[in-house]
């Protein structure tokens, strides 16, 4: 097994103590005694959800891309490895009772095409397999092992101070151009630690009241611009699927004004295409929510959150949907089409964002 | 009683009433005058005296000789070769800031040993060359407590604009047809420059476009120029324009300057000057002295900021430059620049973010903007590279008596809601079309990122890894992965980034490399 530390091959019998003979330090796991990674595979999947170390991630975040990881290898070994192998056997024996290699080889061939065939027409189950109490088990080995990752967010003990009150006053004459509001503090916690709301004069949100330190200011600044723009970010669930609705039409809210909410977040379309990142719990959707018959017998049985999403990939799409939005608006196209969700997600979706040139390009501080 | 004058340096001073004055008749009484400058004399006790003007429109440095002697110059690097500075040893504090701004704000400099004279300060040494005294003699003035309604403001502020520009109307014909030259953007702060001094004067507009392959503002421009009933000139920035006049601009810059705009810059004044004009209005000044949208960041950073977590609103004030700060441990080697000097350059954020004299946030930013965008980047930039050409840069934004305006403004007028600039949008509504008004700040975006993953690669590679890649403390695999599109990160900024670097590495070459 490799150390992820000095890269040296360390025989199982060098490892024994637990620890590198090269560097010395020490293994949080040994596959041998039934631990479900290497270090160095951790290491890869914290590597991926930090995009190198670029972006921060939650908790949550790192166990979608462990548990996907698990699962994917797990189903791969049984749905490709056994019936391969057991596919061999009959022209095997058939080259050995004919002693024809054009017959084997064709065989052979008839075989493997019957199990990818089989692969092919086998709906894949839904579901994750790796429990979060599991996950947080081995979470505890890396972290006596190694440190709390870098880029891992981890939620202050205890709400945060709120800014002084004249602050706070002085704050609400002002107002920003959009607004996100998340179905889930970790959601919020996780663009704000991203530094979101700095990168895109952005608010950031939970309709209920998160960060309670910011919130009271927050939601008296929102009124202060009747332009705004609100985009709704949530997991595939039957309250995060009907958030975008009840702001836009909530008195308490946006209900009569003419601000514009666009759902970004995930819905059970996305969450069909993605079927090992779902959960499988059973939830009450409404009859009378606005969801249709097919999603609401979806969302009653899985669940899809946003963290199974890579988190770099996440913030660049909304980058994606605020810079679209933008540009609906300058071009005078109506804004409202937005609204039932614009935003194509997908675990394995592409990484390349437009938005970015764009922002790379410099000189804006100056020239009058 | 002044008896001998050493020298006067740079002057574009005027009295209040708009008159031009004798320099000299007001070194006593500086904080009395309005305009740029940068003066210098001696008293009849041997003292000798420095000042700059309180908003920073002209630059002057000092350093000591190996003597012991006080240099100083309107130009570093002058300064340099006249043998100020500690054996022209790099400040790290410098270094730092430069990275983290693009710029070098307050009074350090790049060099060990030579210090820019802050504006609106006098600077005693006596006849021993010891010191210096410093003698403030133009405070940026603290918000009133008792505002005036917006409908006077509105009114004092027009009045205050007309006057300003009309003060700053070069004195007869300038260029041809009697016409003012003007550098025009197509945001509300060029264009309203342009539009009152077209109720005075023909005006001649100059644009900056980047080819039809990039985005620009042309549209914009255009539309006020018809407006306005300018002449309109755009002046169009090529790659190659790059290569053959970077060096010659960072120069002339004196200190580097690692604003991507600094070559388009330089062409417009070429062409103002080619046209004849001795003097080129622009628009500098709005964001910061107005309430410009880079303010919208910080506001966020602490409304949601932790305010127990130290140097929070510091950090939130140097990253939102956008430059290097967070890829100082990928860039630099670990013994070049030290926790101890970050924590510095944080400390030196410390002072204007809790300045007691504005009770608003936004004022102490904008306050801040002022003194170190205005006085450290945006002011010597138009001022070298207009000198560079033979021209004048007038900013009246800048000009003090608006900056002094500026801060007895309501911080609720300068930010309404999400309008930026408000009051000032509403003070000249009447000169321009809705358009203009109403358009979002989008800012003059020149094409860093495609020019160097395209015609400028090979140019950027040259000056950075056979150049910066071999001095002491810069890291060669940092340097790759930026040229080679290899940056991880949300918004990675490698365009700007680049120029940044190879303004640095262009100045280090003409100060250290090539002294003479």
């Amino acid at each position: 097994m490799k150390c992820s530390r000095c890269e040296h091959e360390a025989k199982y019998a060098e490892r024994r103590g637990g620890t590198c003979p090269k560097c010395q330090g020490k293994f949080a796991f040994e596959p041998r005694t039934g631990d479900p990674f290497t270090d160095v595979q951790w290491q890869n999947a914290l590597d991926w959800v930090s995009s190198d170390g670029a972006v921060r991630f939650t908790l949550s975040q790192l166990h979608h891309a462990l548990a996907h990881r698990r699962s994917l290898s797990t189903s791969s070994r049984v749905a490709l490895f056994w019936p391969l192998v057991v596919g061999q056997v009959p022209p095997l024996l058939l080259f050995l009772a004919t002693e024809s290699a054009a017959l084997g080889a064709w065989a052979s061939a008839l075989s493997l095409g019957l199990v990818l065939l089989f692969r092919a027409l086998t709906k894949p189950s839904f579901g994750l397999k790796w429990s979060r109490e599991d996950f947080e088990k081995e979470q505890k080995k890396w972290v006596n092992a190694h440190g709390k990752p870098p880029m891992l967010i981890v939620p202050k003990k205890g709400p945060a101070r709120p800014a002084p009150t004249k602050l706070a006053d002085e704050l609400t004459s002002y107002s920003f151009d959009r607004a996100v509001f998340c179905d889930r503090p970790e959601t919020v916690d996780f663009l704000l630690a991203n530094d979101f709301h700095f990168e895109n004069n952005c608010a950031v949100l939970t309709a209920d009241g998160y960060p309670p330190h910011a919130f009271p200011t927050v939601r008296k600044m929102l009124t202060q611009n009747p332009r705004l723009e609100v985009f709704v970010l949530h997991d595939a669930t039957p309250l995060g699927c009907t958030l975008a609705s009840r702001l836009r039409e909530s008195p308490g809210w946006f209900g009569g004004s003419v601000v514009t909410v666009t759902d970004v977040g995930l819905r059970p379309v996305h969450a069909m295409k993605a079927p090992s990142s779902c959960w499988d719990e059973p939830d009450y959707a409404d009859a009378q929510s606005g969801l249709s018959k097919k999603d609401r017998d979806f969302l009653g049985k899985h669940r899809m959150e946003l963290a199974a999403l890579r988190p770099e990939q996440l913030i660049k799409r909304l980058f994606r949907a605020m810079s679209s939005a933008k540009s609906d608006s300058s071009t005078g196209a109506d804004p409202t089409t937005g609204s039932t969700g614009g935003t194509d997600f997908g675990p394995d979706g592409d990484d390349s964002f437009g938005a970015d040139a764009e922002s790379s390009d410099g000189g804006a501080d100056s020239f009058g | 009683m002044v008896e001998r004058l050493v020298r006067l340096i740079e002057s574009d001073g005027c009295a209040r009433d708009g008159t031009t004055v004798n320099m000299v008749d007001h070194l006593g009484d500086l904080g009395g005058l309005d305009g740029a400058y940068a003066v210098a004399w001696e008293e009849t006790d041997g003292s000798l005296h420095l000042a700059r003007d309180p908003v920073g429109a002209r630059s002057l440095y000092w350093g000591r000789a190996n003597d012991g002697r006080v240099l100083y110059s309107t130009r570093l690097i002058d300064l340099l070769r006249a043998g100020a500075g500690h054996s022209r040893e790099l400040d790290s504090g410098g270094l730092l800031a430069f990275l983290t701004t693009a710029y070098v704000p307050g009074e350090r400099t790049l060099v060990r040993g030579v210090s820019a004279v802050p504006p609106g300060v006098e600077l005693i040494f006596d006849r021993d060359g010891r010191g210096p005294l410093r003698r403030p003699f133009a405070l940026m003035p603290a918000s009133p407590s008792i505002y005036e309604s917006e409908a006077r403001l509105r009114e004092r502020l027009r009045c205050t604009l007309e006057q300003t520009v009309e003060r700053l109307l070069p004195h007869g014909p300038d260029g041809p047809d009697g016409a003012v030259a003007a550098s025009l953007s197509g945001g509300i702060d060029s264009s309203l420059v342009v539009a009152l001094a077209a109720r005075r004067r023909p005006v001649h507009t100059l644009s900056i476009t980047f080819g039809p392959e990039h985005r620009d503002e042309v549209e914009f421009s255009a539309l006020v120029a018809r407006h306005c009933g300018a002449t309109h000139e755009v002046v169009v920035v090529r790659p190659e324009d790059i290569l053959t006049r970077f060096d010659a601009t960072v120069g002339a810059l004196s200190e580097p300057n690692g604003d991507p705009l600094t070559v388009p810059n330089d062409l417009l004044f070429e062409a103002a000057a080619r046209s004849g004009h001795r003097v080129v209005l622009n628009g500098e000044g709005g964001d910061p002295c107005f309430g410009g949208p880079k303010n919208a960041p910080l506001l966020l950073s602490e409304l949601y900021g932790d305010p127990d977590e130290p140097f929070a609103g510091e950090r939130a004030y140097l990253r939102s430059h956008q430059k290097l700060w967070d890829d100082l441990d990928h860039l630099l080697e670990p013994g070049l620049i030290g926790e101890a000097e970050r924590l510095s350059l944080l400390s030196i954020v410390t002072p204007g973010l809790c300045d007691p004299r504005w009770p608003s946030f936004l004022d102490r930013l904008m306050a801040m903007n002022v003194a170190w965008k205005g006085a450290g980047h945006i002011l010597p930039k138009v001022e070298h590279l207009a000198a560079k050409n033979g021209v004048l840069a007038r900013s009246p934004l800048f000009d003090w008596a608006l900056v002094r305006l500026a801060f007895e403004l309501p911080p609720e007028l300068k930010r309404s809601g999400s309008i930026e600039k408000y009051l000032l949008k509403e003070a000249i509504r009447d000169t321009l079309p809705e358009r203009i008004i109403e358009r979002p700040k989008s800012g003059m975006m020149v094409p860093v990122e495609a020019w160097f993953q395209g015609p400028l690669r090979a140019f950027a590679r040259e000056r950075l890894l056979d150049g910066l890649a071999h001095r002491p403390g810069f890291r060669r695999p940092y340097l790759e992965a930026l040229l080679d599109k290899r940056l991880t990160g949300l918004r990675p900024r490698r365009g700007v980034k680049i120029w940044l670097l190879l303004t640095l590495e262009s100045w280090l070459r003409q100060v250290y490399d090539s002294p003479s």
